[in-house]
């Protein structure tokens, strides 16, 4: 007998737990379908996430015009010459983070400069015909070649120089002896050849 | 098993977020180089300059600058002067040479030149003067191991030139003038190669 009542109390226990599940089951049915229409609305006002990457970069190419200078003199009695070539432009393509800067660098890679003389690299302002953004600035001064990177044009941001023979920086390399009073006596007849490399640095947030 | 899972799903989630950035590089070609020809030609080249109060006739021929040619007469005496130019190979040198051109003298006549050493208007490495000589036809040296240097172009510079004459009473100098027959001398710079 008392299992029977035991039976009864524990069916109704169950019934009620059955029921409480149901009730759970009903309200998660009804708030499952409430979330549903609300994301329905949503389609018709929100719009894709579009991610658009811009990613910094450089790219530096020169007109490949080709460089040869010559010291001499034709007067007895004078010394040689200095003697320049502007015929060479540095072109470049620059993307950089914000507040952040390129600068253009040159040094010899291969061969040096001939001795008792000096060779000298000046860059003009960037062409303005097709060129856009930061351009950056040439040093006042030109730079004496040598080894060592040196600065060239600097503060150069987001900008382009134009594509054309004639576009971008233009390079004035000038060549004449150095100190004479003491190095003239060291200039030696030869044919000299050195490669210059001309740098993009990375920008100066790295 | 679960957490096992999860690692897995991490992973390929990172693998994936590299993969997309190698797809997307920087493109970066931050170097360019160029080739540059320096070229040094030797040089020799060598030229009167007279102090204008006294006329001395010379000639400069530029098809051959490396020659001047000087007519001499009695009354030329310390007024010329000799610049030259010169840059020379690796272990080479310059020198020049004077020798009388045109002209004959009479026995009993010679003509004396005595070549100053450089006065220091110039810069490098400068000939040495080998002081006076009595001029012949034949060549000979009168300033020698010449490097690569200039004496700077004009009178006062260079080495100056003082001609002296031996019994210049026999030497007719109008007449052998009139006749074509002027003395004249020849100084060459020529290299040691």
């Amino acid at each position: 007998m008392v299992t029977l009542l035991q039976l009864l109390i524990l069916l109704h226990l169950l019934n009620n737990f059955i029921m409480k599940k149901l009730r759970l089951i009903f309200f998660m049915l009804v708030g499952s379908l409430l979330l549903t229409t609300n994301a329905w609305t949503q389609v018709w006002t929100a719009g894709d996430n579009v991610t658009l990457q811009i990613q910094d970069f450089c790219l530096i190419e020169t007109n490949y015009a080709p460089v040869s200078l010559s010291l001499i003199t034709s007067i007895a009695g004078e010394a040689v010459a200095s003697t320049s070539n502007s015929d060479l432009f540095v072109k470049i393509s620059s993307i950089v983070p914000g507040g952040t800067n390129r600068e253009i660098t040159a040094r010899i890679s291969s061969g040096s400069v001939p001795t008792g003389t000096s060779l000298t690299l000046g860059s003009a302002p960037c062409t303005t015909t097709n060129s856009g953004g930061v351009l950056g600035t040439p040093v006042a001064t030109p730079i004496i070649l040598s080894a060592i990177d040196q600065d060239l044009v600097t503060g150069i941001a987001t900008c382009y120089t134009g594509t054309g023979y004639n576009d971008g920086y233009q390079m004035t390399f000038t060549w004449g002896p150095d100190n004479p009073a003491t190095n003239y006596g060291l200039i030696e007849s030869d044919t000299y050849n050195i490669i210059v490399v001309f740098t993009i640095t990375a920008h100066d947030g790295n | 098993m679960f957490v096992f899972k999860k690692i897995v799903l991490l992973i390929s989630l990172v693998v994936l977020f590299f993969s997309f950035s190698t797809i997307v590089p920087a493109q970066n070609n931050n170097k360019a180089e160029m080739s540059i020809t320096l070229k040094i030609p030797a040089i020799a080249l060598i030229d009167f300059v007279v102090d204008g109060s006294q006329t001395i006739t010379y000639s400069y021929s530029y098809s051959t600058p490396n020659q001047v040619e000087q007519i001499i007469t009695p009354t030329t005496s310390d007024n010329t002067w000799l610049n030259y130019s010169s840059i020379v190979i690796d272990d080479l040198t310059n020198y020049i040479t004077v020798h009388i051109s045109s002209g004959s003298l009479p026995a009993d006549v010679s003509l004396n030149v005595l070549i100053g050493n450089d006065v220091g208007a110039g810069d490098g490495i400068i000939g040495t003067s080998i002081g006076q000589i009595i001029l012949s036809t034949f060549p000979q040296n009168i300033i020698t191991n010449i490097g690569s240097c200039y004496t700077g172009r004009g009178i006062y510079k260079g080495h100056q030139l003082t001609y002296t004459w031996e019994n210049p009473d026999s030497y007719n100098y109008s007449l052998n003038y009139e006749n074509g027959n002027a003395i004249a001398v020849t100084y060459t710079i020529t290299s040691t190669e």
